[in-house]
């Protein structure tokens, strides 16, 4: 018996031995669950990136904002909606037509009501609904009626610098400008984030104030389009770029007049006429061949092979190169560039960018028409802007290189951070050169054909350029159409920003006298953009208070 | 003895940890709900902020701007306007006084400064000029 108790209790020891380690092991384990609970409730860190809601905000924000420089927003993405019908759920379709009309006006009723009979289960009605939109849609309390949220661009500086911001189709797909150019950098995300936003160079204000001149230039001409562009010569930043006719970006470009789609200022190329003049004393005062008081025989008509080269304000007496640049004289310039030399005239052309498309951030770039040799009479009548087409923008960042000192910087729309050190550029001419040169164009301003752009206290230097247009049915010129262009560079005597306005096809109008050149379409353009928009710019006119009496100031009370 | 007190022991273990696990689910499944609610919120916030800056930006646009403040009969800044700080004194002086009004700065005692007349402005006029054409 003895014998049979100790076998039956040392069985019963070990399974009790086994159990109690089987115990303390679910023990661990339910203790081990127990602090992992509490620690969920009490110290978890909700990650709320990673929520559905804050994740479907970051999918919506697909595409970044645009600043102007200042930080003015000018492009931006708003949430909308899509309306469409299920047929199969509409009670009455000409009643849910007719109220819908009620909100959407523009909507053909006859075709909704086909819209809504249809057998299918999705019918379109209207994109990109606005949140009134939408909730006059939801008041009609029609059934049926289902919306789809997404994304819409919106520009809501309306026109302003359009062109540059760019056009888009109908589903919102950018087409041209800077939605275009930067699609990818403007969907790209950045650091576990959306995409950031992309400030460009424009000044708003500034931009406004050359749209608004341009604008009021043209019509007063009765100009076909027109062109504007000022640049900051130092950095080669593009302040404001405007082409007219403007265009809405909010509407697709479908919508768009057909011409003003075209980017003026770098998708067209125009025969400059005498703003080139500017380009041939500069490199003839860099060579030597030039002084400024040199003396050119403009006494005659100039021939070279079968062409005949006259001035317009014929003075008939040798110029020097003062007077040549004042009169705009083409003999004169003509003659210079026989003593610059085609083939070097043409190179520096090239330096100054104005024979190569420019290669920037918009892919709307004219490849500008360049001689195809560099011959005696090229360079002859491409020293007055004839033979030779290029784009505004351009020509004004060849004005900058002569305002700055004599280094081509490449324009950008993009803004330079503050503290970024100035692009290093390309030197073209020396410093002495650029300085001969603004020194003369000042003197057009002052005394000859670019009067009208003067701006007591900013001193601006500038050049004149009335040029005919090819005529349209067959060779040579149309002496009915032309295109006028001023290009300036202010304040003179330490030049800080290069513009241009440009005409294509002014009308002369009564208070000009009947005529159209670019004295008195161009100019003014240009002297009224500089009065508003230097202050903005806080540019401090030169004027001291010892010139008073002759320049009256008005300090506001 | 041992076996079943350890049992009860184990068993107790177990409903409790039951019961706090279902008490931590519930209560993160609660904060849960609450943190997607402030989200939503959130998100329909960030919405509404995106509108009204885009409106904000169209109603403070330069175009209306402009055309509000010709209605009140303002204008755009002119060069004549500006004056640098240092050459304030001169401006506020008798002798720089603005045209057309009398010295704020000097009392009457002090012979009532009058302004001098207005001088006629020396910007050229835009002379309808023909300026040039090229052949």
């Amino acid at each position: 018996m003895s014998r049979t108790g100790r076998r039956s209790r040392a069985p019963a020891a070990r399974i009790s031995s086994r159990m109690a380690v089987l115990l303390a092991c679910f023990a661990v384990g339910f203790a081990g669950l127990g602090v992992r609970a509490v620690q969920v409730v009490a110290f978890r860190d909700v990650d709320a990136a990673a929520t559905g809601a804050r994740a479907a905000l970051q999918d919506q924000r697909e595409r970044a904002d645009i600043t102007d420089r200042n930080g003015v927003l000018l492009a931006t993405s708003v949430p909308s909606s899509t309306l469409y019908a299920d047929p199969q759920e509409i009670w009455d379709p000409v009643e849910t037509a007719r109220a819908l009309r009620t909100v959407f006006p523009h909507l053909d009723e006859a075709a909704l009501i086909r819209k809504l009979r249809s057998k299918s289960r999705y019918e379109f009605i209207q994109r990109r609904l606005t949140p009134e939109q939408k909730h006059a849609v939801w008041m009609l309390a029609q059934p049926g009626l289902r919306f789809v949220e997404d994304s819409r661009r919106v520009f809501p500086q309306g026109t302003l610098a359009g062109h540059v911001l760019g056009l888009s189709n109908g589903e919102g797909r950018p087409l041209t400008g800077i939605e275009r150019a930067l699609d990818d950098r403007l969907t790209e995300p950045r650091g576990g984030a959306g995409p950031q936003t992309v400030a460009l160079s424009i000044d708003s204000r500034v931009q406004h104030v050359v749209e608004a001149e341009l604008d009021a230039a043209a019509r007063l001409h009765g100009a076909i389009g027109g062109s504007a562009v000022m640049l900051d010569v130092r950095t080669g930043e593009v302040l404001a770029s405007a082409s007219w006719p403007v265009i809405d970006p909010n509407q697709p470009a479908g919508r768009q007049p057909t011409a003003a789609q075209v980017n003026r200022s770098s998708n067209a190329l125009y025969e400059m006429g005498s703003t080139f003049k500017a380009f041939i004393v500069a490199v003839g005062l860099n060579d030597g061949v030039i002084s400024p008081d040199k003396l050119y025989d403009a006494r005659q008509p100039l021939t070279i092979g079968r062409e005949r080269i006259n001035d317009f304000h014929a003075q008939n007496r040798m110029l020097t190169v003062h007077e040549i640049m004042s009169h705009s004289s083409n003999i004169g310039t003509a003659r210079i560039a026989d003593d610059v030399g085609a083939q070097r005239l043409g190179s520096f052309l090239g330096q100054l960018g104005l024979t190569e498309p420019l290669a920037g951030e918009l892919r709307e770039i004219s490849r500008p028409l360049v001689p195809a040799r560099w011959g005696r009479l090229e360079a002859a009548t491409a020293s007055y802007g004839h033979g030779i087409a290029v784009t505004p923008l351009a020509v004004t960042a060849g004005f900058a290189a002569i305002a700055n000192g004599g280094t081509w910087v490449r324009p950008t729309f993009l803004a330079r951070p503050a503290d970024a050190a100035p692009p290093t550029g390309r030197p073209v001419l020396s410093a002495l050169a650029a300085r001969q040169t603004v020194d003369l164009l000042r003197e057009v301003v002052a005394h000859g054909t670019g009067k009208g752009a003067d701006v007591p206290g900013y001193a601006v230097a500038g050049k004149t350029g009335t040029a005919e247009k090819p005529r349209l049915d067959g060779p040579g010129y149309d002496t009915n159409r032309r295109v006028s262009s001023f290009a300036a560079i202010f304040p003179a005597h330490q030049p800080r920003y290069a513009i241009l306005v440009l005409l294509d096809e002014p009308k002369g109008v009564a208070v000009t006298g009947g005529a159209a050149t670019a004295g008195v379409t161009a100019a003014p353009a240009v002297r009224r953009i500089i009065t508003r928009a230097a202050p903005l710019l806080g540019l401090m006119p030169t004027r001291t208070l010892a010139a008073a009496d002759t320049q009256p100031q008005s300090p506001a009370p | 003895m041992t076996l079943a007190r350890s049992t009860l022991l184990g068993s107790a273990c177990l409903v409790i940890l039951a019961v706090a696990l279902y008490l931590a689910k519930t209560e993160a499944e609660r904060v849960r709900d609450s943190v997607e609610r402030m989200e939503r919120e959130l998100v329909q916030e960030t919405k509404a902020v995106t509108i009204l800056e885009a409106e904000l930006v169209w109603r403070s646009g330069p175009q209306r701007m402009e055309t509000a403040a010709r209605a009140l009969g303002l204008g755009s800044i002119t060069p004549d306007q500006l004056v640098a700080l240092s050459d304030l004194d001169q401006v506020l002086s008798p002798e720089g006084g603005p045209p057309g009004e009398p010295t704020r700065a000097a009392p009457p005692a002090a012979g009532g400064a009058q302004a001098r007349p207005a001088p006629a402005s020396s910007e050229p006029a835009a002379a309808p000029s023909r300026g040039e054409a090229n052949p």
